[in-house]
């Protein structure tokens, strides 16, 4: 199983902050054991090469999944970058193959390629890359590239060839993933509702909170992304009451209402609100740890995590992920 | 303006729990017309009425205990 963090986005930090919180995060996710840390690229961001950069050298094993939208370059130019960074820290990355992206950002670029397209022109700029990397001549007719006889260097090592994730869980994605070998990356359903995926291995992206205590975890995950202005003002007043019984009263109304039963933890209030990127996991270790196992026993090889905001959060999603682990070899 | 405030908020009250409010000074957690989770959907209901968010950040109970007390709050806190 492998787990991947999120790193910072641009956008979200101080310009002078941001280089320094790129390495603090990096430096936290590789602590809690992940295999790596997803990198976004879109027309917002700075770029996810050079902050991929920024995270090797802040690191010592820790591998940058780099967002890639063919959009942005030529895939002789991603291949390039996959084995100068080899050569230049001795790391593998992961590679994450984007098909769609936010449609402004396509259309301000001259892109209106429609989605399914949008998959092959994606299968198409990897198997060139992943040709180039595994040091072979390549030379493709194709749709959307045309190469001759193209041979990369510096030359990538085999130890260091990437892996490859790609995002999208529709029918073309799909193809998409299985014509490049590539492990599908999904927002999943709660793990009661999801499809078993028996055939071939598969992603979820989700955030997790965790903490001992479901009512603390859920505390947690509510001040962090208030539901709504009521939630917000059950918050604002449980913080600012001194009566023991009134702050019980709203407290409980925080942790979801339902008193004596815990909360399911699935959970997709930030991803409604706050533009987060996928559904979150909230409750106790125990019970986060059984979706999580939930999911595995799906097939589910690969978590990506939302971003962490702070060392701890990674922590407690370190517990959660060694009792997953623990339940699947039982 | 106070008072027609006050009538408001009085019928906002009585809209969520049911209650005649007795009169403007009384205290109406004293009296057990509002609890914790009454007050917080007063005050949303107030500032979706009135189109404003009530500061909230140093809530201080004591601000709606009464029916003229919490008009005084809304008034202090308006554009």
């Amino acid at each position: 199983m492998k787990v991947f963090a999120t790193c910072p986005q641009s956008k979200d930090v101080e310009r002078n902050e941001y280089a320094t919180r790129v390495a603090e995060v990096a430096r936290w996710s590789e602590a809690a054991g992940c295999e790596g840390i997803l990198v976004y690229s879109d027309n917002g961001l700075v770029d996810p090469w050079l902050v991929s950069q920024r995270i090797l050298e802040s690191t010592e094993r820790l591998a940058p999944l780099v967002a890639i939208q063919p959009v942005y370059m030529h895939p002789y130019t991603a291949a390039k970058m996959v084995s100068s960074l080899a050569l230049l820290h001795q790391r593998r990355l992961w590679l994450n193959m984007l098909a769609g992206g936010f449609k402004n950002d396509l259309v301000a670029l001259g892109d209106e390629t429609p989605h399914d397209e949008r998959y092959e022109r994606t299968t198409e700029y990897t198997q060139i890359v992943l040709g180039l990397l595994r040091g072979e001549t390549v030379s493709l007719e194709g749709r959307y590239y045309r190469v001759e006889n193209l041979r990369l260097n510096p030359r990538l090592p085999e130890e260091l060839f990437p892996g490859v994730l790609i995002s999208g869980s529709s029918p073309a994605g799909l193809e998409a993933a299985r014509e490049i070998g590539a492990t599908p990356v999904k927002y999943p359903q709660p793990p009661g509702e999801e499809e078993s995926h028996e055939e071939s291995e598969f992603g979820v992206r989700v955030g997790i909170i965790a903490r001992d205590d479901p009512g603390e975890a859920w505390r947690v995950a509510l001040e962090r992304f208030p539901e709504d202005r009521k939630g917000q003002v059950t918050h604002k007043l449980a913080m600012n009451v001194s009566d023991s019984h009134w702050h019980q009263q709203l407290s409980g109304r925080e942790a979801g209402g339902e008193q004596g039963a815990e909360r399911h933890p699935y959970w997709l209030g930030p991803f409604q609100n706050y533009q987060t990127f996928c559904p979150y996991l909230v409750g106790s270790h125990q019970r986060v740890a059984r979706e999580i196992a939930g999911y595995m026993a799906l097939g589910s090889t690969t978590f990506i995590l939302d971003i962490p905001p702070s060392r701890e959060e990674l922590e407690h999603i370190g517990v959660v992920f060694q009792l997953a682990r623990d339940a699947a070899a039982a | 303006v106070t008072e027609h405030l006050e009538d408001r908020i009085a019928g906002m009250i009585r809209g969520e729990v049911g209650v005649e409010v007795p009169g403007p000074d009384v205290d109406l957690i004293d009296a057990g017309v509002l609890d914790s989770l009454a007050i917080v959907s007063l005050i949303t209901e107030i500032e979706a009425d009135l189109g404003f968010q009530l500061p909230l950040d140093d809530f201080d109970i004591d601000a709606f205990r009464s029916v003229r007390r919490i008009a005084a709050f809304v008034e202090e806190a308006g554009p």
